[in-house]
């Protein structure tokens, strides 16, 4: 028997009993069901979240601290006259800064590709085209940061021209008609000095981000804006005081593997008194703990699957059961062991196949109705982030797993189906 | 030619054994029509089931046009089966919802021909009993002595050599038992197919070229 014959005669054979056949597929469909939805949402949320990692620096990016000696033991910490103090901790607690020395000695280390002292500059106010003004927060723009754009383009790091890419809920109060209208215009940033002197500049806009949940609200500019920014707040501060840096922010050279990152980060760890840690450090336990929210739920998915699997069996063990004289007639004709082996099987992975195929279809719709449901309601702000997403191979994956179970849940009966003698079935009752 | 020797088929083990064939030889010769006659239990089926080789005898060989069968592997029992043996039994086992012509090509089928020469030969095979009209219908629609003639003509399409009868007339009324019979000698005559017929029905079997008397496992007369 050909290949395609079996496969069509499993399919009729399947017809033959509808009712027993669609119930047994409605039991895989359910699992396959509950399997994509959580699938879909794990996906989701994890795209959306290594957007926001690429938005605050990728695996690439290490950030280097000083180590911070913060008191154990009770009484004051001995001063050390080697350790810079700047202030700014969450909880008032001077903070051990870095300085132009340590840009030097972690630039040395291997496998650093560039080293960006993270000067934090503070912004007082932006004003646009109808000369309205605005509160706003800007992040330097850092070599091979990933920005999460709306539209236009990320600022250049290393440019000298007044970049600035702002989140899009500026768009509209600055007076722009839409994102497009904002690219290439200019808006003043105000900055003040330690005196309260109010000075401006003016910067060109170049992208419009989307809005996010960990990225910065305000804005991401070139190097040479958040320069001049904080030229302007630290202006006739002493040298020693304006390079002080409570981070710094490493490229690495290599980042394939994580074994060569942890093996990088040690190395700078070791160069002097620092605390070095990816984005994925910080923000790794979210996933970690999506992650395991999925599995949790896929488990439920698993359970119902589980049950569908007795009903493969069952509905199979009543298939052959029903068949015993065709069985035993084909066999008669010639049709070998394997091939009857071959057509329940196949039965059975049908039976996989059309369960996992109409929960897959019907969660992609469910999906994209929750999307679109989310996305005007409770995920309005979040500009960028899809509820559900249903890449192709993790539908692939289900649906190959699925198949794979009822084709084991089928192996039981097609295997008394390939045993069975011919002459029992010629017999006469 | 088919030839056995000794052949002897014991069921069950040691106390319970039952010895359904006892030493049995007998020789059938191509395009010989020959009649296995017995009443109910004294081993015809058996008989014919061994020689049909959908089962292994205890002891003794049948030998096929020269060749032992007792020494071949299961996929060559297949193979040979499907391609030179037909089945015609007393309850038709066809598929009731598929249609006449499906149930004929069947045996095509499995041995893997291409569906369109399948169909072909299915149709010259229902041409032969007369039932090409009936080849597009359901098969529980049909009468019995029309399922009977599909299932010949089904036993018929792979061109067989030998074709197994068990009580072929067994479930239909005389007048159609007749047409059906008269196809299978006719069939028999002009194809030169050897014809194996198993019945406790006399006059059937008096058609036959030779009959064989089978009591308790043993041949009796033939």
């Amino acid at each position: 028997m050909k290949l395609w014959d079996i496969l069509t005669t499993a399919n009729s054979n399947l017809l033959r009993n509808k009712l027993r056949t669609s119930l047994t597929i409605i039991a895989v469909f359910i699992g396959g069901f509950t399997i994509t939805l959580t699938a879909g949402v794990n996906a989701g949320v994890n795209d959306y979240i290594n957007r926001q990692l690429g938005s605050l620096g990728g695996n690439n990016f290490v950030e280097v601290q000083a180590k911070q000696t913060i008191a154990q033991s009770s009484g004051p910490q001995e001063y050390d006259p080697n350790v810079v103090k700047g202030s700014g901790g969450a909880l008032g607690i001077s903070l051990s800064m870095l300085t132009d020395d340590d840009v030097a000695k972690v630039k040395k280390v291997d496998n650093i590709a560039s080293v960006t002292p993270q000067v934090v500059s503070t912004a007082t106010y932006i004003e646009g085209q109808n000369g309205k003004k605005y509160d706003l927060s800007v992040s330097q723009m850092i070599q091979g940061l990933d920005v999460d754009l709306a539209s236009g383009e990320a600022p250049t790091a290393d440019t000298s021209d007044y970049q600035i890419d702002l989140a899009d809920s500026y768009v509209a109060p600055l007076g722009f008609a839409s994102n497009d209208d904002a690219i290439g215009k200019t808006v003043t940033i105000a900055v003040t000095t330690p005196l309260g002197e109010i000075k401006t500049l003016t910067a060109t806009v170049i992208g419009i981000q989307n809005n996010s949940l960990v990225a910065s609200r305000g804005a991401v500019i070139s190097n040479s804006l958040n320069n001049a920014i904080y030229d302007i707040t630290t202006e006739g501060l002493s040298a020693k005081s304006k390079h002080q840096y409570l981070a710094l922010t490493a490229q690495l050279k290599d980042y394939s593997s994580q074994d060569v990152i942890d093996q990088t980060k040690s190395n700078i760890e070791a160069a002097g008194n620092y605390t070095a840690t990816t984005v994925k450090d910080r923000i790794g336990t979210v996933s970690t703990i999506i992650n395991a929210v999925t599995i949790a739920l896929i488990g439920f998915g698993v359970i119902a699957l589980v049950a569908a699997v007795f009903g493969v069996v069952n509905t199979l063990f009543m298939a052959v059961q029903e068949r015993t004289k065709e069985i035993g007639l084909m066999k008669a004709m010639g049709m070998s062991r394997g091939k009857v082996f071959r057509l329940f099987s196949i039965e059975a992975i049908l039976i996989g196949f059309w369960g996992s195929a109409i929960g897959v279809i019907l969660a992609a719709i469910v999906g994209a109705i929750v999307n679109k449901v989310a996305g005007q309601t409770f995920l309005k702000d979040l500009h960028g982030f899809t509820l559900m997403q249903f890449p192709a191979i993790y539908i692939v994956l289900i649906m190959v797993v699925i198949m794979l179970i009822t084709f084991l849940a089928g192996t039981l009966p097609a295997r008394r189906a390939a045993k069975q003698n011919p002459i029992d079935a010629l017999r006469y009752e | 030619m088919i030839q056995i020797e000794g052949l002897t088929k014991v069921y069950g083990k040691k106390d319970s054994a039952f010895k359904a064939l006892d030493n049995v030889s007998l020789q059938i010769k191509t395009g010989e029509s020959i009649a296995i006659i017995g009443k109910s239990g004294s081993g015809k089926s058996t008989l014919m089931h061994l020689l049909a080789l959908l089962d292994q005898p205890t002891s003794g060989k049948i030998v096929l046009d020269g060749k032992d069968t007792t020494s071949l592997k299961e996929s060559e029992l297949d193979r040979l089966r499907g391609n030179e043996f037909g089945f015609v039994f007393q309850q038709f086992f066809m598929n009731a919802h598929d249609t006449v012509l499906n149930n004929v090509t069947l045996p095509l089928k499995i041995a893997g021909v291409p569906k369109r020469e399948r169909n072909e030969r299915g149709m010259k095979a229902l041409e032969a009993v007369e039932m090409a009209d009936k080849s597009k219908n359901r098969a529980m629609d049909l009468s019995g002595g029309q399922k009977q003639r599909v299932v010949i003509a089904r036993a018929l399409v792979n061109d067989p050599s030998v074709i197994f009868a068990d009580e072929p007339t067994g479930n239909l009324d005389s007048s159609t038992g007749k047409i059906v019979e008269e196809l299978l000698f006719g069939l028999h005559r002009d194809k030169k197919i050897t014809l194996i017929l198993v019945t406790h029905d006399e006059d059937l079997a008096k058609k036959c070229d030779r009959l064989v008397h089978i009591s308790d496992g043993k041949v009796v007369k033939g």
